[in-house]
């Protein structure tokens, strides 16, 4: 049997649920054509399904080795390292398969941005309980050699070590300039309206195939009037890269994995 | 996204409630379903009534306007007897960037100021167009004796 039969064979056999046996038509599929990306994906969704990490991981790694730029090997090496818990790794498979999704302005952009959330909050959770643990350390030191110190050394400390937690403040909220009016979260791909008003583009894009007005100003509004806002952007993005827990709004940090 | 934003205009109306009116959800594990209440208005004859509110979310919210009803009796000529509100930003008029805070709000400013030319209960409005004590002696009286505690 060729390839593409197989392939074929493979796909059948994803539809039905049977992953393993997917799994082997692929293998197959491989040996005749070894240089086919796509084989690679496919067998890599098999495996995602299985939870087999390690090897979404492999296939993934193999089919960027042919195409660099491919979305959906980039989105599920970055699920695969996120298992892992190599978060600042995914989080960089993730940027590049958001970038690469958003030129081509493929669907997938969505679950692609959750997951990017999920790794860069995993990532901050992991550094900020290290820091936690290391100040709370050193607070323990200090006071235990408080009697060697003086009254205004100790309490400097304290200003200190207060100061350096600041940072982690999760009690501010995100910039309203910065939020979505529709979606009420920190913009992904904000678009801005002929009226100057900012929107997520899939929420006005949803918002439009209903009802043909700006929801701010309800002037008439059609999608083609809808121009990206990068600006904005790269401002709630910058935002949001120096406030990772703010991640932990836009997506649920610990659902599982699919 | 329907959940995420309920949760988030419940959160909003946690941390800055609106004086007139209180909403939340029913139960905890079905936040699609809320329950508010609306103080009747000082300026108008509902003053001194609480008037409870049903609230439902559809899946598509907030592309779809929440369906909103009240639970208590009103006399009001955009308010029939089973509780539907004829209000244009709960139909046409919706916005996906209205909230709950807003449409309550719109509801407290409908019970001060009716339209009783897109009534729902035409005698109410005719009342209300030509013989205004009447109708507020009728509003008052549905208020003591349904909406006080």
């Amino acid at each position: 049997m060729d390839a593409q039969t197989l392939k074929s064979r493979g796909n059948e056999l994803y539809q039905r649920g049977k992953f393993g046996a997917a799994i082997e038509a692929y293998t197959e599929a491989i040996t005749c054509d070894p240089r086919w990306t796509v084989l690679y994906i496919n067998r890599a969704l098999c495996h995602r399904k299985k939870k087999d990490w390690a090897s979404v991981k492999r296939d993934c790694e193999t089919a960027l080795h042919f195409e660099r730029n491919s979305v959906k090997a980039l989105y599920m090496l970055g699920l695969a390292l996120i298992a892992e818990k190599k978060f600042t790794d995914a989080a960089k498979s993730l940027q590049r398969a958001l970038e690469e999704a958003r030129e081509s302005g493929d669907m997938i952009q969505d679950d692609v941005w959750r997951e990017l959330a999920r790794a860069k909050y995993l990532e901050w959770e992991l550094l900020a309980s290290d820091r936690d643990r290391r100040y709370s350390h050193l607070e323990n030191s200090v006071r235990n050699f408080s009697s060697q110190l003086d009254a205004e050394d100790v309490s400097t400390m304290g200003e200190v070590i207060a100061c350096a937690r600041a940072p982690d403040d999760r009690s501010c909220e995100p910039p309203d300039a910065f939020c979505c009016k529709l979606t009420f979260e920190v913009f992904r791909d904000p678009v801005i309206a002929p009226s100057g008003h900012s929107y997520e583009r899939l929420a006005i894009l949803q918002h439009l195939k209903i009802s043909q007005f700006d929801p701010i100003t309800r002037e008439p509004l059609r999608p083609e009037q809808l121009i990206s806002n990068v600006n904005l952007r790269n401002a709630s993005h910058a935002w949001l890269s120096t406030h990772a827990w703010a991640f932990g709004d836009i997506v649920r940090p610990n659902a599982p994995l699919e | 996204m329907a959940s995420k934003r309920i949760i988030k205009e419940l959160l909003d109306l946690q941390k800055d409630p609106p004086t007139s009116c209180s909403a939340g959800p029913r139960s905890d594990d079905d936040i699609f379903h809320w329950d508010a209440t609306i103080i009747g208005p000082s300026d108008s004859p509902y003053q001194g009534g609480l008037f409870f509110v049903a609230i439902h979310f559809p899946p598509d919210y907030p592309f779809k306007p929440p369906k909103v009803n009240f639970k208590t009796k009103v006399y009001h000529p955009n308010v029939n007897s089973q509780g539907s509100i004829c209000l244009d930003i709960l139909k046409e008029q919706w916005s996906p960037a209205l909230t709950i805070s807003k449409v309550l709000l719109s509801i407290c400013s409908l019970l001060t100021d009716p339209n009783p030319d897109d009534p729902l209960v035409p005698e109410i409005a005719h009342i209300y167009k030509t013989d205004r004590n009447r109708y507020n002696d009728l509003a008052k009286e549905w208020t003591r004796k349904y909406a006080t505690l």
